[in-house]
C-alpha cells in the first residue's frame, strides 16, 4: 500500500459556501460541518430558503467526494418527494433478461445527499433510516453502505413554522440518525457581515446552487475518520466525567428518581420546580446513540481544531458540552413547552440550557475530578471538607477534627442534575484498577 | 477549590496539638504565653489572591467587570463582596476591611493606602436611581432610615437574572447598617477626623468627602488614592489596576 499524504486543513476547501462566523476554539460554522463529515457523522442542515444549506452540502458532495457516482464520484444525490422509493430508484436496477431487480453499485457510495428531506412524508422518510444507519435490507440480508466502514448522510430541510407548503414533520427516530444539526438560520451560525460582503462582491449574481469543480479527497476523509474514531478510545478522566454528567446526571428526577415517562411534568406537579426554571425540567438525558455521537463529534472537533492550528488546546468540558449543544438540539431532549416559549428555536434554547449545565458542572468539577483521580489510586473519596481554601477527604479526619469542619457530600441526587452516578463511577474505577493490577 | 490529599492529616495533626496543649495546661504544665494578637491587616495579594480570584471566577462567572480585575489588582463593590463570600464559604475568619478599619490603618500607619483605592461599602439613599433595581432589592430586606452605609463585608452576592448586574446584594446575619446623615451633606466638604464608623467629622482638614448632588439610589463607598472619601459613584462595577482589597483577620489568624 502506498503511503498517503496526511490530510491538510487547506484541502478541506468549500469553493462556494462562505461562513467564517467563529463558534469556539478557532472553529467557524463551516468547520462544524467539516468536522461532522470527517467524523462520518450524518449532518442535517436546516434553515430558511437561501441560507446556504444546499450550497454547503453541494460543495462537500462535489469538491470532497467528486460528485455523483454516475459521473465518477463517490456520491448519490436524492431529492426527496412524496412518492420517493429509494430502494427501486437508487439501489436496484431491473435486469430484464433475468426478470428481477438487482443491486447497483450505488451501495458503495460514500456520501448520500438528500435535499429537502422533509418533502417526503413520514412513512417515506422511514427509507432514510437505512442511509442514516449505513445499512440496507436486501432480501432478508443486511448490507453495509459505503466503503471501509465510512459513509455519511447529508440532509437539508426547511423546518420553518408551517410556512412551507408540501413539507412534513420529521420523525424523532430519523432525527436521532441525523447526528449533527446546524440551523443556518440561527443568528450565531449566520455568515459574518464580511462573508456576506464577499458573497455579494466577489462573484456574479446567481441565486442557484453553484456547482464546484469535482474533486475527490475521499481516501483522506476516510483516513481522518479512522483517526477520529481511534481518538474516542480510552477517554481521559475529565472526558469521562463530563460524558457521565450528561448521560446519568440529566436522567435524575428529584421527585420520581428517574425521568422515565413522567417527564416533562407541569410545574404545578413538582415541588422541586416551583419556579418552572429547574434545569431538570428543561432537558432530559440523551439516548445512548446521541451520547456516542457526542463522543465522536467532540473528537472530530478536536481533530479539526488541531488540523487548523496544531498548538490549540481545548479543555475536555468545553469540547463535550459544545458537541452536546450541536448534536442535542433536535434530539427531542428539550421540554416542548419551554421550546414553545422560545418560539421553537431549538439551538437558542439548547445553548442557554448547556450554558447552565456548564455552570452547574463547574461548581461540582473539583469534587468530581478529585474523586476520580483518587479512584485511579484505588482510594474512595466521596465526602469532603474545606479548610483554608482547599478540599480534603472528610473520612480521613479524626473525630476531634471533624467537630470543627463541615461535611460536604456532593454526590447526591437531591439536586437538579444528579451526581449519585459519581459514587458508582468511583467504585467501577477502583474495581477496574484492581482487576488490571491483578493481571499485571 | 483544589483537592489536597494530605489536608485531613494536616488538620488532624493541628487539632491533636491543640488538644495536647489544652491537656498540659489543665495539668498545670507551664505554657509559653502567646501575646494577644490584635487585628492584622494586609492587602489581598500573592497566592491567596490567586486562590480567591479563581474561586470568584468559578462561582461568579458573570460578575460585573471581572475581566478587568486580576488577582490582587482591581476592585469593585461586587468583587469585594465576593471576596468575603470566599472566606465565608471556606470557614476562614478573615474578611475585608470596613471604613473604620481603613481609618485605623491610616492612623497607625499599618499599610500604605495612598496611591490605591479601596471599596468598603454601599450607600443607600433611596429606592430610586442610580441602581434602582439593586437599591430596591436591598431596601426590601430592611427597614431603611436613609442614608444608610452598608459595609460590603457583611453582604453576600446572589445570582439574580433580573438584576442588570446579573447579581444582587443580600444581607447576612453579619450585616451592619449604619445610619449616616453625613453622606447626604453638602458635597466637597473637608475633614481629617472620623467617627467610630470611619465616617468623616466635617470641619477643617485636607481630605474631601464627595456626596454628589442627587442624593438618591445606591452608590459605591470607597476611599480614593489620596484618602478622600467618595460616596456618590453610581458605577458599582468599574475597576482599575490601582484598586486594592484590604483584608483583616479579627482573631489574629495568619493572613
Amino acid at each position: 500500500m502506498t503511503q498517503m499524504d496526511k490530510l491538510k486543513y487547506e484541502e478541506l476547501t468549500l469553493p462556494n459556501y462562505i461562513n467564517s462566523r467563529e463558534v469556539f476554539a478557532g472553529l467557524n460554522v463551516s468547520d462544524l460541518a467539516r468536522a461532522s463529515v470527517l467524523g462520518g457523522l450524518n449532518l442535517l442542515l436546516v434553515g430558511d430558503t437561501g441560507t446556504g444549506k444546499s450550497q454547503l452540502a453541494s460543495d462537500i458532495y462535489k469538491h470532497w467526494f467528486g460528485g455523483s457516482k454516475s459521473e465518477g464520484g463517490q456520491g448519490i444525490f436524492i431529492r426527496a418527494h412524496p412518492d420517493i422509493d429509494i430502494y427501486n430508484e437508487i439501489f436496484t436496477n431491473l435486469n430484464i433478461d433475468r426478470a428481477q431487480r438487482e443491486l447497483t453499485n450505488n451501495l458503495e457510495a460514500l456520501i448520500y445527499w438528500v435535499d429537502e428531506i422533509n418533502r417526503a412524508p413520514p412513512f417515506a422518510q422511514n427509507q432514510f433510516f437505512g442511509l442514516g444507519d449505513g445499512k440496507m435490507d436486501y432480501r432478508g440480508r443486511e448490507i453495509s453502505l459505503g466503503r471501509e466502514g465510512y459513509n455519511v448522510l447529508i440532509a437539508t430541510a426547511n423546518l420553518g413554522n408551517g410556512e412551507f407548503q408540501g413539507t412534513f414533520e420529521t420523525d424523532k427516530a430519523l432525527y436521532n440518525r441525523l447526528h449533527v444539526t446546524l440551523d443556518l438560520e440561527h443568528m450565531e451560525l449566520q455568515p459574518t457581515f464580511e462573508d456576506k460582503y464577499k458573497i455579494k462582491t466577489s462573484r456574479v449574481a446567481n441565486p442557484n446552487v453553484r456547482l464546484s469543480e469535482p474533486r475527490d479527497i475521499s481516501e483522506k476523509v476516510i483516513e481522518a475518520s479512522r483517526e477520529i474514531s481511534k481518538a474516542t478510545e480510552y477517554p481521559n478522566l475529565e472526558t469521562q466525567a463530563v460524558l457521565n454528567y450528561l448521560e446519568s446526571g440529566l436522567q435524575n428526577c428529584q421527585r420520581y428518581g428517574v425521568k422515565d415517562r413522567v417527564w416533562p411534568m407541569g410545574r404545578q406537579d413538582c415541588t422541586f420546580n416551583k419556579s418552572g426554571e429547574a434545569l431538570c425540567s428543561i432537558i432530559k438525558a440523551p439516548t445512548t446513540r446521541t451520547m456516542e455521537v457526542v463522543r465522536k463529534y467532540a473528537a472530530a472537533l478536536d481533530y479539526l481544531a488541531k488540523l487548523k492550528a496544531p498548538d490549540v488546546k481545548i479543555e475536555p468540558p468545553e469540547l463535550i458540552f459544545k458537541a452536546f449543544e450541536l448534536t442535542g438540539a433536535y434530539q427531542h431532549l428539550l421540554n416542548p413547552s419551554h421550546l414553545r416559549e422560545h418560539y421553537n428555536h431549538n439551538p437558542k434554547l439548547m445553548k442557554e440550557v448547556v450554558g447552565k449545565l456548564i455552570q452547574d458542572y463547574d461548581s461540582q468539577r473539583d469534587y468530581i475530578l478529585a474523586s476520580l483521580e483518587e479512584a485511579q489510586n484505588r482510594r474512595k473519596v466521596s465526602r469532603f471538607f474545606s479548610h483554608r481554601g482547599q478540599l480534603g477527604d472528610y473520612d480521613e479526619l479524626s473525630d476531634n477534627a471533624k467537630k470543627g469542619t463541615t461535611l460536604i457530600e456532593p454526590f447526591t441526587n437531591n439536586r437538579e442534575i444528579g451526581l449519585n452516578y459519581v459514587t458508582e463511577l468511583i467504585e467501577l474505577t477502583i474495581k477496574g484498577k484492581e482487576l488490571n493490577d491483578g493481571k499485571e | 477549590m483544589k483537592y489536597n490529599p494530605n489536608l485531613a492529616k494536616e488538620l488532624n495533626r493541628e487539632v491533636e496539638l491543640k488538644e495536647l496543649a489544652k491537656k498540659r495546661k489543665k495539668q498545670g504544665v507551664e505554657e509559653a504565653v502567646e501575646p494577644a494578637i490584635s487585628n492584622q491587616y494586609s492587602f489581598l495579594e500573592g497566592s491567596l489572591a490567586e486562590q480567591v480570584h479563581e474561586y470568584i471566577t468559578r462561582n461568579y462567572p458573570d460578575l460585573p467587570k471581572l475581566s478587568s480585575i486580576q488577582p490582587g489588582k482591581g476592585s469593585n463593590s461586587f468583587y469585594v463582596t465576593a471576596v468575603n463570600d470566599y472566606f465565608r464559604a471556606n470557614n476562614i475568619k478573615i474578611r475585608t476591611a470596613s471604613q473604620s478599619e481603613l481609618e485605623h490603618i491610616i492612623k497607625n500607619n499599618l499599610l500604605k493606602l495612598t496611591g490605591h483605592y479601596e471599596d468598603t461599602g454601599l450607600v443607600l439613599r433611596s429606592t430610586g436611581n442610580p441602581n434602582e433595581y439593586l437599591a430596591k432589592h436591598l431596601a426590601n430586606q430592611l427597614n431603611p432610615s436613609y442614608p444608610l452605609m452598608i459595609p460590603l463585608n457583611g453582604l453576600t452576592l446572589i445570582k439574580d437574572n433580573r438584576s442588570p448586574h446579573k447579581y444582587s446584594f443580600q444581607l447576612t446575619n453579619e450585616t451592619k447598617l449604619i445610619h449616616a446623615p453625613v453622606l447626604n451633606s453638602k458635597p466637597g466638604q473637608k475633614f481629617n477626623e472620623t467617627d467610630d464608623n470611619g465616617l468623616p467629622l466635617l470641619g477643617n482638614g485636607t481630605r474631601t468627602l464627595y456626596t454628589g448632588s442627587d442624593k438618591s439610589g445606591l452608590s459605591r463607598l470607597y476611599m480614593d488614592w489620596n484618602l478622600d472619601l467618595s460616596s456618590n459613584d453610581e458605577n458599582l462595577a468599574s475597576s482599575f489596576d490601582n484598586g486594592r482589597v484590604v483584608l483583616v483577620s479579627p482573631e489574629g489568624a495568619r493572613l
